[in-house]
């Protein structure tokens, strides 16, 4: 995320060098003073670190939210709406019998369990007599599934390298409503969780240029969410504004989450779901069964404020203000933040 | 004497006593008193060397220049004081060199700290920049430097073969091991072969993290492009060669040598960064684009503003 972002009105390839004066005001022009930050209430990785995941999430909890498998199986048992999971694979022997339990599926998705940052996650849209349908069209066998498996197994995309187990879980079908707003990718809805209250939202769009991928940093739009409403604030891509997705040339202002209460209420739900203070939560819109939990991470990124133009701390501090039990449940909490974060209030 | 002087014999002279004390003459020159660098090795007139049944006797000396540590000396006074029993001055030659880089370690350790929680640079690997700066310790700066990228980049090409090969991870980072040792041989090798005497101490890299370095750096390549890669590798070297100036600092070195208790400063200093939960400074710039964008809001606001007050004025 450490795009060199460059002054609006001054044009990349001209920039001086810096060896001339106007390149060195140029250059200093590209800082912003720690005040001014602070002002805008910006959180900062090490204030993250060390005031939130360190003081309100539990290293002994990190594995629920670590291991998708773990997040999943509680999931269904806390009733949390999350793609059904099909079956497990848990040691390499187990891969030469998987023929029966893939050959009975038509779309699923296979991920490691402990794959990070959407690490090793394949998706199949559907059959071709033998042949799977990769997301990206490409046509694979058993055996590339197989090979693929083993890899996961053997902690290819797993932090450090641990073995891990993979699951495969049903494929969400997207909803027709974010079509227009991402290109070849899946559209999620992150959500900022802290005690249990939503802080904080933003929308990711994947892109040409992200690969399909909606990680901010791979260059995907990042529209920031109206906690109140659910309406489009604000959208970036690589850190500059924009108005309208590059590729497929809609308007994002336009952007209005429908059932929007629903998402929060979902998401607030983790919270007693895992135990964990400081959450970012991962959904997507299915077709059939509304807004589904894909994911959680215990160490949410900063890119969200820059989605939203603002700065988490005054919120994170206002919620640590509130007194404990103010709100018993997730609906009371929900309903606290929609009147409270509002575009123009805190 | 002299330093470094063999073959020396001993030179006579001739002590008169006047009464209250015994002065010195050269009789050979007449001069009168000590002579400098004198050392008194003899007196009287017995014979230095006594032969019996043997030929060509001769008696010569050599002379050296050796310092003693002032610490040697306060050490050989407080023979009996427990710090002294367990000091690291009483180690042999050999486990003192060692102890003198492993004391050096914190230094780099707090290099690291300080570039990662205060500046916010991205290194490959929390810790590998400091072993690399060892390296560095026993090659040189540019050499290490040089060889270590040198190193880097091949074992990412002969990686990307083995990503074809479809390895279980174990056996790729072991497979990687292997080809690194390779790699540092045939380099040192061909720099021995070029008259680079030095070239052989590449083989004080630490093999095992260049291996992990590679496979990492590696996936990272695949993941995130080129890009990142050059960005981690960059700041790893940049804090090891950082690290590397600070502990060839020869006052540093001798302090933490000698005073091995002022490494509890750097350990302090360590755990204070740990506290700071400011802005980083690369988040300074991180941000940058917020404030622009947020300050262009504004001025939209204001604009708006204006424009319905003049509506306002219109109507009025």
């Amino acid at each position: 995320m450490s795009q060199p972002s460059v002054n609006a009105g001054v044009d990349a390839k001209k920039t001086p060098s810096l060896m001339s004066p106007a390149g060195v005001k140029n250059w200093w022009n590209s800082w912003v003073s720690p005040w001014q930050l602070k002002r805008m209430g910006i959180l900062g990785m090490n204030c993250r670190n060390h005031d939130f995941i360190a003081a309100y999430n539990p290293r002994s909890l990190f594995p629920l939210v670590d291991n998708k498998l773990k997040t999943k199986l509680l999931a269904e048992e806390y009733e949390v709406a999350t793609p059904k999971l099909f079956f497990v694979v848990n040691s390499q022997h187990e891969i030469e019998h998987i023929e029966d339990k893939i050959m009975a599926l038509e779309a699923f998705a296979v991920k490691p369990a402990k794959g990070s940052g959407g690490k090793g996650i394949l998706v199949i849209i559907g059959r071709k007599g033998e042949k799977f349908i990769k997301s990206s069209g490409a046509e694979i066998t058993l055996e590339d599934i197989r090979r693929h498996m083993s890899n996961a197994l053997a902690g290819l995309y797993s932090l450090g390298g641990k073995p891990d187990v993979v699951i495969i879980e049903d494929l969400i079908q997207f909803d027709d409503y974010f079509k227009d707003y991402s290109y070849e990718g899946v559209p999620d809805i992150r959500i900022i969780i802290f005690k249990g209250y939503p802080v904080m939202a933003m929308l990711r769009l994947a892109t040409h240029k992200s690969d399909g991928k909606a990680n901010l940093h791979q260059g995907a739009v990042g529209v920031g969410l109206d906690i109140a409403t659910g309406r489009a604030l604000n959208a970036v891509q690589h850190s500059k504004p924009v108005t309208h997705h590059p590729d497929t040339k809609r308007a994002l202002n336009e952007i209005q989450i429908a059932d929007w209460r629903n998402w929060l209420l979902l998401a607030a739900r983790c919270y007693e779901m895992t135990g964990l203070g400081y959450i970012g939560t991962d959904l997507v819109l299915d077709k059939v069964r509304g807004a589904q939990l894909l994911e959680l991470n215990a160490r949410p990124g900063l890119a969200i404020q820059v989605a939203n133009g603002r700065g988490l701390l005054p919120r994170l501090r206002h919620v640590e203000s509130l007194k404990e039990r103010m709100h018993r449940t997730a609906e009371q909490r929900v309903d606290y933040v929609m009147k409270t974060f509002t575009a123009d209030g805190l | 004497m002299q330093d470094a002087r063999r073959h020396q014999s001993l030179t006579r002279l001739v002590q008169l006593f006047d009464g209250k004390e015994w002065i010195l003459f050269n009789p050979y020159t007449g001069e009168q008193g000590v002579p400098a660098n004198l050392l008194l090795w003899h007196t009287g007139g017995e014979s230095i060397l006594d032969v019996a049944g043997g030929t060509g006797s001769r008696v010569s000396f050599s002379m050296i220049r050796q310092t003693v540590p002032a610490l040697d000396l306060v050490g050989a006074q407080n023979k009996d004081s427990l710090f002294n029993v367990i000091s690291i001055q009483r180690l042999p030659n050999e486990e003192q060199s060692m102890f003198k880089l492993l004391l050096l370690l914190p230094i780099g350790a707090l290099v690291v700290v300080f570039m990662r929680i205060i500046i916010g640079l991205k290194t490959s690997g929390t810790f590998m920049p400091i072993l690399i700066a060892m390296a560095f310790l026993q090659t040189s700066l540019v050499l290490g430097v040089v060889s270590f990228v040198l190193v880097v980049a091949m074992g990412l090409v002969l990686r990307t073969y083995l990503s074809r090969l479809n390895l279980l991870l174990i056996s790729r980072i072991a497979t990687l091991v292997v080809l690194v040792i390779f790699i540092i041989s045939a380099l040192s090798l061909i720099g021995y072969q070029m008259g680079l005497n030095t070239g052989m101490t590449i083989t004080f890299f630490p093999m095992i993290i260049i291996a992990w370095t590679i496979e990492r750096m590696s996936i990272l390549w695949e993941e995130e492009g080129p890009k990142e890669v050059v960005i981690q590798g960059g700041g790893s070297i940049l804090v090891a060669v950082l690290a590397y100036a600070l502990m060839k600092v020869s006052i540093i070195e001798h302090l933490t040598f000698n005073f091995p208790e002022l490494n509890l400063v750097a350990l302090a200093l360590i755990m204070l960064m740990g506290q700071y939960t400011g802005y980083k400074l690369s988040e300074l710039r991180r941000f940058r684009a917020m404030v622009d964008n947020n300050a262009g809001k504004i001025s939209g606001k204001i604009q708006g503003l204006m424009h319905e007050s003049a509506i306002c004025e219109c109507r009025g």
